[in-house]
């Protein structure tokens, strides 16, 4: 009775807030978790094949996407948190809207991405069926600290999940998350000749490849070549053509697949690698936009790990021009040292701007790898301008951008051509 | 004339982004003319014949863990160099292993070599966020994340003074350390990145103890670094 009442004061308040055209999403969740915590459980045991926590500092949201793309191909209604938000209020305030007026939750399971911190806050109010671990390296650390103290959030987090954890069994960190009882622990990770190609947060500083003791995995990436991955499965080996760039997100499939494989095993697996092969970048990660015939492709950065994968791409869509976005806000990180953690010399000879609250930290790191700026263009919908004009018609050109630089770009985008709502 | 730069345990010490120290260094030498030669030195490994400079960064605790049987095997010969002038910039994590010991929240002693007269404690709390100190060389901005509250001893000079709640302890408005061309201090950013003066002082130090005269550094154009520093002043701790 409670929840019903608390469902329709967040639905009246969403309501009352687009109305004055207030962004509506966070604040009747911010209050119901105030008011009323246990609404999260009461209303989430309610699906009938539980939820799914996604976790770890890269690939979150493409991964979760992956996830919930694969199970509404077998028709599942699945509730998810598309955004990227990755407050537990968000979840609050997804469930109030999906839910109906009278307090029903018609979906059958629910994927949330939630980062280290809030997972852990999440699992002590709502144990999910499966935990989805999909690495940690060094990000944020103004909020965590340190790495070693974000891998023990997400031991927390698999000490919180009744059926499954999913993990990355060539990260260091998470390798060694320890699941008791009926919990099972469930494997992905890459196949041995491409290991290289994935080194680890130790690796990148130079330190030797550790030998880690590798755990029977139930699915692997054998291969990846461009907008390829070959994944090994049971004994098969199985093919996507992977409209995500980035063999990173070739792993965030295998993370996908390990974990419906484990929670719907009798699903053929075919079906769902063909799916995963259908599924579209995520907003402003390797989102493609049109700009009059151009291609513009918004990419999120996090991290050095992050930031160091994105710049691979280059190879790929050989853009015309590049921007860059830095801001140092609390969703992004206040502290912007990590920019001196990456190489930035694959940009040498591109035009490149700069903008963000940090544009001037950008365009300095870059002097200091010899690559030349334009310019530092405070204005964001001037800088889209900038760098989308020096790309002729069925040409690319990239901006990369922190998480609210990326919110922030994508609304200016939003001003000179059309991208899609979310 | 070729400077040899010395980066200590980069695979062990290395978070935040400390290694811009050594890019930073590298590049402003090599802008007027000098010949940097960048040596890695990781444990066991030897110093090299000649070295002007020596750099180290923040690790994790594990990091440090690592480092110190390593270290103290070159407590004399790291003293030694630094009575003899050398120029060392240990930034956070060894910073603390610069002084007598770095007491872990734990009870864990973890010993420092002692070249500079400060002990470290673990807290509870963290320091951490954008931070300016004044110090004799000018303002230096950078950010801060440490949970260890360094104390110097009696007649150890601080590098910078800091608002209160920041800095060596929060309590003391002292930030970092320094004596003779050694210089310890809390500031990520890498701090070299946004205070070129700084990088110019260790420069003309290291430049005139090597030729035994008095140097005038050719000017850089530092807009970028001072923009940089000046956004960093303006945003929230």
């Amino acid at each position: 009775m409670f929840n019903i009442f608390f469902i329709w004061f967040g639905k009246t308040l969403s309501w009352l807030l687009r109305l004055s055209r207030h962004h509506g999403a966070a604040l009747p969740g911010l209050i119901i978790e105030r008011l009323h915590p246990k609404f999260l459980n009461s209303m989430l045991t309610k699906l009938p094949e539980g939820v799914i926590i996604v976790s770890g500092t890269n690939g979150k949201t493409t991964t979760t996407k992956m996830i919930t793309e694969l199970l509404r191909s077998q028709g599942k209604r699945v509730l998810t948190n598309r955004t990227g938000g990755n407050f537990v209020r968000g979840v609050f305030s997804t469930i109030v809207q999906a839910a109906t007026l009278s307090g029903r939750l018609p979906y059958d399971v629910a994927v949330y991405e939630q980062d280290e911190a809030y997972a852990v806050r999440f699992v002590k109010l709502h144990e999910p069926r499966a935990a989805v671990l999909l690495n940690v390296t060094r990000d944020q650390l103004d909020r965590f600290g340190e790495i070693d103290t974000t891998a023990a959030l997400l031991q927390r987090v698999a000490n919180h999940t009744s059926q499954a954890v999913v993990v990355n069994d060539d990260d260091i960190r998470l390798n060694k998350i320890v699941v008791t009882g009926s919990v099972k622990a469930v494997y992905f990770g890459v196949s041995k000749n491409l290991q290289a190609q994935f080194p680890n947060d130790e690796q990148l500083y130079g330190a030797l490849s550790q030998d880690l003791t590798k755990h029977k995995r139930t699915v692997e990436l054998e291969a990846t070549g461009e907008k390829l991955a070959k994944y090994k499965l049971d004994a098969k080996t199985l093919e996507a053509k992977l409209q995500i760039d980035g063999q990173h997100n070739a792993l965030n499939g295998a993370a996908a697949l390990a974990t419906v494989h484990q929670l719907y095993p009798d699903v053929p697996l075919d079906d769902f690698v063909k799916t995963l092969s259908n599924i579209k970048p995520a907003f402003g990660r390797g989102e493609r936009i049109d700009f009059g015939g151009k291609t513009l492709i918004l990419q999120l950065i996090k991290n050095p790990a992050s930031f160091r994968q994105a710049l691979h791409v280059l190879d790929i869509h050989k853009p015309k021009a590049v921007g860059i976005v830095i801001n140092d806000n609390h969703a992004d990180g206040r502290d912007v040292s990590w920019l001196w953690d990456i190489d930035f010399k694959p940009l040498a000879g591109l035009p490149v701007v700069t903008s963000g609250i940090r544009g001037f930290d950008m365009a300095n790191r870059l002097k200091y790898d010899d690559v030349s700026v334009e310019g530092v263009e405070s204005d964001l919908k001037k800088m889209v301008d900038e760098v989308g004009r020096r790309a002729e018609p069925g040409q690319t050109a990239i901006i990369f951008a922190t998480y609210t630089a990326m919110l922030a770009t994508r609304k200016a985008i939003g001003r000179l051509t059309k991208v899609e709502k979310v | 004339m070729k400077v040899h730069i010395i980066h200590l345990y980069p695979k062990e010490m290395n978070i935040y982004g400390d290694t811009g120290n050594r890019l930073v260094l590298s590049q402003r030498l090599k802008w007027r003319g000098y010949e940097p030669i960048v040596h890695l030195v990781g444990l066991g490994d030897k110093l090299p014949a000649e070295t002007d400079i020596i750099l180290g960064g923040g690790g994790q605790d594990s990091g440090q863990a690592l480092v110190i049987d390593d270290l103290a095997k070159r407590q004399a010969e790291l003293n030694a160099m630094a009575d003899d002038g050398v120029t060392m910039l240990m930034i956070c994590g060894m910073y603390q292993l610069f002084g007598h010991y770095f007491l872990t929240q734990d009870g864990d002693k973890l010993p420092g070599i002692s070249v500079f007269n400060l002990v470290t404690r673990g807290s509870n709390q963290r320091l951490i966020g954008n931070i300016v100190s004044e110090t004799p060389f000018g303002q230096l901005v950078g950010y801060e994340n440490h949970s260890g509250l360094t104390e110097l001893a009696k007649g150890l000079a601080a590098l910078g003074k800091c608002p209160k709640g920041q800095g060596n302890n929060g309590a003391d408005q002292n930030e970092g350390a320094t004596v003779q061309n050694v210089f310890g201090s809390y500031l990520h950013g890498p701090i070299l990145s946004k205070n070129p003066h700084f990088a110019d002082e260790l420069i003309t130090r290291t430049i005139e103890r090597k030729s035994g005269q008095k140097v005038q550094l050719t000017p850089l154009s530092d807009e970028l670094e001072l923009a940089a520093a000046n956004v960093a002043k303006s945003r929230p701790r």
